[in-house]
């Protein structure tokens, strides 16, 4: 212990972190530059600084546009949350060639695009989709879901699935199966060792995987643009929409800082959530 | 109660596998309409493919884009690795932060930033960047090295390091144990990486949208501008391609390292623990 072995240096370190500096840092302290110039269509990039074009993201239509994203990536959350803690708890039981084969179904979408598979969704959920075909069966009319938020939801839900099962997974994983064993020998029924054991000590998972499905949804671009239409506008589209059609730099980098502000606040409020519940779960 | 769970997690596959299974079944439909059941199975689309300059094009593109991330990202994310893992390193969990950053920062955000700084660097009078392979590719190095870091570090830390102290002690010179012994170890972790880091820059939509132009258009911004100019499985079959090579990529990663080790580390410690309790 009391020999502190002398590590291969920090200069290792020094390739990774001035990637991080050069292609991160800059550019996020060059969008605070670009978002003090006076925003508007054609804005020139120079003259007098202001903060104009973050009082411009209150005006028109944004504030509503940002409460449906931050809803859409709270709803996803949600429902990643009630449909992957199923599948990891079965996850973490199984053993062997299932466990193996349960992975590799969990983990194969992500092996594919977002724009793959949510152009996989605009075919199941669009008239001539396998829905529509259904409702046909049904004798109901032939209607598509396209374009509207509940076909969103459902394709930001899966594409974020797999990560919040994963989540899930690692921290039911780290439970002592001698815990959940001394909780049902003292009498706790299956669903009070669920609530009262296993439950708090998945936290972290839920923490982790939650923070990172929510930051995710909120900043997903391809699957609100081929799902939602022009009828479901998200903030990261109206940033797209600010660049490339108004060519408004300065309240599309005001827009930009506003959705990193977002993600960071939650991504804070996560971890301190994460160590107050897990210290509670160990009695500390 | 485990009823439940199952018709819970029953719903959950059908949902994780619905929109591949239509991709995939589409891209094989004899007609140009979406039929369940197929009336058919056939190649057409696939062969079609050739006469689509834009798709081939971009998937040259993402092929090569992948490859140099991938080999750009170990270069880097190795030697981080390494020093993270070995020996004591001064404020480790803030580097780790750091080097993990960019995989919180939204994709259209970043991407935004690296085209600002593009134009900014040729307004002060630099080579004119915007559109080139320059800002494309470093954007997708960004958000490589931090799963080769990860994944390396995952490697390196579960392996021995008694066994490297041996090497030294019989010898063998820092060099001769880094890649006799350190790096041969860690292999799980590199395959893992490289192969994570290609996949990850091959899908990559959001980060290349402002980045790619012309000859630097990403396969996935390809597919994306296509999803609406044909309603044919022009798009299925090229997708199909896409689910091809990075279902190539996995079967090379598990067979140079095993697939389950990605999950490998937190089983490994889980045994660990178990096997010292009393």
């Amino acid at each position: 212990m009391g020999r502190v072995r002398r590590g291969p240096g920090p200069l290792l370190l020094l390739p990774a972190l001035a990637v991080v500096a050069l292609v991160a840092a800059v550019p996020v302290g060059l969008l605070v530059r670009t978002a003090l110039f006076a925003p508007g269509a054609f804005a020139e990039l120079s003259g007098e600084t202001s903060l104009a074009s973050f009082a411009a993201l209150f005006e028109g239509p944004f504030p509503a546009v940002a409460r449906r994203t931050v809803r859409l990536a709270l709803l996803t959350t949600a429902a990643t949350v009630v449909l992957g803690y199923p599948v990891a708890v079965l996850l973490s039981r199984a053993r062997g060639g299932w466990r193996s084969f349960q992975t590799l179904l969990v983990v194969s979408p992500l092996l594919m695009s977002t724009v793959v598979r949510a152009y996989g969704w605009t075919l199941v959920l669009g008239s001539q989709g396998v829905l529509g075909g259904f409702l046909e069966n049904l004798g109901l009319p032939r209607a598509g879901l396209l374009h509207t938020e509940a076909a969103v939801l459902l394709a930001l839900t899966e594409s974020f699935l797999p990560f919040m099962i994963l989540a899930l997974a690692a921290s039911l994983d780290r439970i002592e199966p001698a815990v959940i064993e001394a909780a049902r020998s003292l009498g706790a029924s299956p669903g009070q060792t669920f609530l009262r054991v296993a439950l708090p000590l998945s936290v972290p998972g839920l923490v982790a995987g939650g923070s990172f499905v929510f930051v995710g949804s909120l900043s997903a671009y391809a699957t609100p643009a081929l799902l939602g239409g022009s009828e479901v506008r998200t903030w990261v589209r109206e940033i797209q929409e600010l660049v490339m059609i108004r060519f408004d730099w300065p309240t599309a980098a005001a827009a930009s800082l506003a959705l990193l502000l977002v993600a960071a606040l939650l991504l804070a409020l996560g971890a301190a959530l994460s160590h107050r519940r897990s210290a509670r779960a160990f009695g500390q | 109660m485990v009823a439940a769970l199952r018709v819970l997690a029953a719903l959950a596959y059908l949902v994780l596998l619905a929109a591949p299974l239509a991709v995939i079944l589409y891209a094989f439909s004899p007609t140009a309409a979406f039929e369940i059941p197929p009336s058919g199975l056939s190649l057409r689309w696939f062969a079609a493919l050739t006469d689509q300059p834009r798709l081939i094009s971009g998937l040259v593109t993402s092929l090569w884009l992948g490859f140099g991330a991938a080999a750009a990202a170990l270069a880097c994310g190795i030697p981080a690795a390494l020093a993270l893992s070995r020996g004591s390193l001064p404020g480790r969990n803030i580097v780790l932060a750091v080097l993990l950053s960019p995989l919180s920062l939204p994709g259209l955000v970043l991407g935004l930033g690296i085209l600002t700084t593009a134009s900014a660097f040729a307004a002060a009078g630099g080579p004119a960047l915007v559109g080139t392979f320059l800002p494309l590719g470093a954007a997708h190095l960004l958000i490589t090295i931090p799963w080769v870091t990860r994944s390396v570090a995952a490697s390196l830390e579960s392996a021995a390091p008694e066994l490297e102290e041996q090497a030294r002690s019989l010898g063998a010179g820092p060099l001769t144990t880094l890649f006799l012994v350190t790096l041969p170890t860690a292999r799980p972790g590199i395959v893992a990486g490289a192969v994570s880091a290609f996949v990850i820059s091959f899908g990559n939509f959001a980060l290349s949208l402002f980045l790619a132009s012309g000859r630097t258009v990403t396969l996935p911004v390809a597919i994306f501008e296509a999803v609406d100019r044909y309603q044919d499985p022009t798009v299925a079959a090229i997708s199909t391609v896409t689910i091809l090579v990075t279902a190539a990529a996995a079967v090379v990663a598990d067979r140079f390292a095993g697939v389950m080790q990605l999950r490998g580390p937190a089983r490994r410690r889980e045994r660990g623990r178990a096997g010292s309790a009393p």
